[in-house]
């Protein structure tokens, strides 16, 4: 158990950032940020902060430079509509040229070569099924959203507990 | 005669190549900076209400959709016929210069530090922002705090950084709440520091590139951008001002508007982009430059006491009106501090919470045209549409176009330098992409392309065959 967070107190995820990526206007696309924010309320309660974003930028580094741990949620192609995944961000190519857009661990990479820091981080993965122009997920998704969402709320959690 | 190919050209942003023609001596002929994506926005949005059209605007750029939005709303402005409230106009502004901030920080920091802090001759594999990182830290940190500087207050006006709404025809959404303000205004203590930190840095590096300064784009030439009627900067409003490279005034404080009766728009084969001129000069004499450095030469000053400061040392170390392409750099990191300024200043005004922020109308005429400064430049949306509002055609005259003439004759100037035979070092193949990028182009912006900019250079012969091609 955290010292300065204990299980209960309203400030006990205090220091996680969750991240929601994604573009609300190609559909499924927009899972991570539709998630962010039917979790803003709920774990912004108990100290997270929650953002959502269109895509990854580098100055988030700054942000993570901050936090102990972090949860990046995004929507996935290379799952079933509407499947979780939960894995480590991915192996990173560097961060040489990120300029408006980056991955989550090239984004890890400039913190910690910035800030020498790196907080915990997971990437939770939705599979999409819809990716075409518009507005509204496809029911898989939404289906996707409802476990994705009991799924971080546990993660965020563990992650704290063990950062 | 043969021909280097340079694609893609790196570190810029969107889609290029670069064709150097040599003779059969190997001296170079011609060069190209060629164009080669395309993207259509003038041709996307007919049909679609102008309520839509700010937005649908932003969606041309993920780097500079503020100036779109401006531009696209002005233009909307003029449709509808309002005369839009002044606290409007400021809270606009605030978020052009915002813009400008992150803009900048984006060319200077993440795109152009690295060969200043290496050399253009320094180590390919550090050359870039991981190199900036690692060896100059606090000067990568500055970077990225000066762009989260700027983003930051365009998700605190418009909801998100990426892709705002809130700038709307008529004038914006929603009042600043004084939460908003406090806290754009408590970060701008340690925005203006990190910026002026990099300014003494570059400052103090600069004379380690008197050959590149004497090479890159350095000719005389026209230069445009916005004034103030009291002749300092504007940003999102103002008059247009044309100076030649002795300060002539070609076009003193005229109405942006009517810019078909002063700008012509020509196209060539070689490139997507076209290729604006100063009609009263001609083709291809009516060269002009915009962006930072053009804005510096024809404003009498900038409005901010630091930032006019530092505009006084400029001009003392460069002249009056610097014709070097490479002081694109001083120029945009001058920009960033005024920017600063600017925002404290008018976020600090006591009526800057009033309510009053939007005029409502309906379609009241046919066209309207909108011109504000965009980080690279004079930025024109002209718009027709039918009596419902519904547009029926849109010219977009972006800034990164009004640069194409210079931006190829830059390339040839860099070319003629420094190449001479068929073995082109990689330094060589730097220093030209370099001269493109101390323009900081958008060509996602200007073909209306989505992408990165990588770049290839190719040598050809006097018979217009392939003879060499380097590509990053």
């Amino acid at each position: 158990m955290n010292a300065s967070a204990p299980v209960g107190s309203r400030d006990r995820l205090a220091g996680l950032v969750v991240v929601g990526i994604g573009n609300e206007l190609r559909r499924d696309d927009g899972i991570g940020v539709c998630i962010a924010r039917a979790l803003a309320g709920s774990l912004g309660a108990l100290g997270a902060r929650v953002v959502s974003l269109h895509q990854l930028v580098p100055e988030l580094a700054v942000d993570l430079a901050d936090a102990r741990a972090v949860i990046f949620v995004d929507a996935a192609v290379d799952l079933g509509p509407g499947a979780v995944r939960v894995v480590a961000p991915a192996p990173g190519v560097g961060f040489g040229q990120a300029t408006h857009r980056a991955e989550p661990e090239v984004l890890l990479e400039l913190c910690a070569a910035l800030y020498r820091k790196r907080p915990a981080a997971m990437v939770v993965s939705i599979g999409a099924a819809d990716l075409g122009a518009g507005c509204g997920l496809s029911a898989a998704a939404r289906r996707g959203c409802d476990r994705a969402g009991e799924v971080i709320r546990a993660l965020a959690e563990v992650m704290v507990l063990d950062a | 005669m043969s021909e280097i190919i340079i694609e893609p050209v790196t570190r810029i942003e969107g889609h290029s190549k670069i064709t150097v023609q040599l003779d059969d001596a190997g001296e170079v002929i011609d060069a190209h900076f060629h164009v080669t994506q395309f993207r259509g926005f003038e041709r996307i949005c007919i049909g679609r209400p102008i309520w839509e059209m700010p937005s649908l605007m932003a969606r041309i750029c993920g780097i500079c959709p503020v100036s779109h939005l401006i531009a696209s709303a002005k233009a909307c402005d003029e449709i509808l016929g309002v005369e839009i409230p002044p606290l409007a106009r400021r809270l606009r502004r605030v978020m052009n210069l915002a813009q400008i901030v992150q803009s900048h920080a984006l060319n200077f920091f993440h795109l152009s530090s690295a060969d200043l802090l290496f050399g253009f001759d320094g180590d390919p594999s550090k050359r870039s922002f991981a190199g900036v990182a690692e060896a100059a830290p606090e000067l990568a940190r500055d970077g990225v705090a000066l762009r989260r500087f700027g983003q930051q207050i365009i998700e605190r006006l418009g909801g998100k950084r990426i892709h705002p709404a809130w700038v709307v025809p008529g004038g914006v959404s929603s009042p600043l709440e004084a939460a908003q303000r406090d806290a754009i205004l408590a970060e701008v203590p340690d925005a203006r520091a990190r910026a002026r930190r990099t300014l003494s840095w570059y400052k103090a590096h600069l004379a380690g590139f008197a050959e590149e300064a004497d090479q890159f784009g350095n000719f005389p030439s026209l230069f445009m951008g916005l004034v103030h009627e009291s002749g300092r900067a504007a940003y999102s409003d103002g008059l247009l001002k044309v100076v030649d490279a002795n300060g002539w005034v070609l076009a003193d404080y005229v109405d942006p508007k009517p810019y078909w009766e002063y700008l012509g728009e020509q196209v060539e084969p070689w490139s997507y982009l076209k290729s604006p001129y100063f009609k009263p000069l001609g083709y291809p004499e009516g060269l002009y430059r915009v962006g930072p450095l053009a804005r510096l030469n024809v404003i009498d000053r900038l409005g901010t006491p630091s930032a006019d400061a530092e505009l006084t040392e400029y001009r003392e170390r460069l002249g009056r009106y610097p014709q070097s392409s490479f002081h694109y750099h001083w120029a945009r990191l001058i920009e960033i501090v005024h920017c600063i300024d600017a925002i404290e200043h008018i976020l600090s005004e006591p009526d800057i919470l009033d309510h009053h922020v939007r005029a409502q109308a309906r379609v009241n005429r046919n066209e309207g045209v909108g011109v504000a400064e965009a980080p690279r430049g004079t930025l024109i949306h002209h718009y027709r549409v039918d009596d419902h509002g519904l547009v029926e055609s849109a010219n977009l005259v972006i800034a990164t176009g009004h640069n194409n003439l210079a931006m190829n004759a830059a390339v040839k100037q860099v070319a003629r330098h420094y190449i001479h035979g068929r073995d082109v070092a990689e330094g060589v193949l730097n220093r030209m992409e370099a001269a493109i990028r101390c323009f900081d182009p958008c060509l996602s912006c200007s073909t209306h392309a989505l992408g990165q900019m990588p770049l290839v250079i190719e040598l050809r012969a006097p018979d217009g065959a392939v003879i060499g091609e380097v590509a990053r």
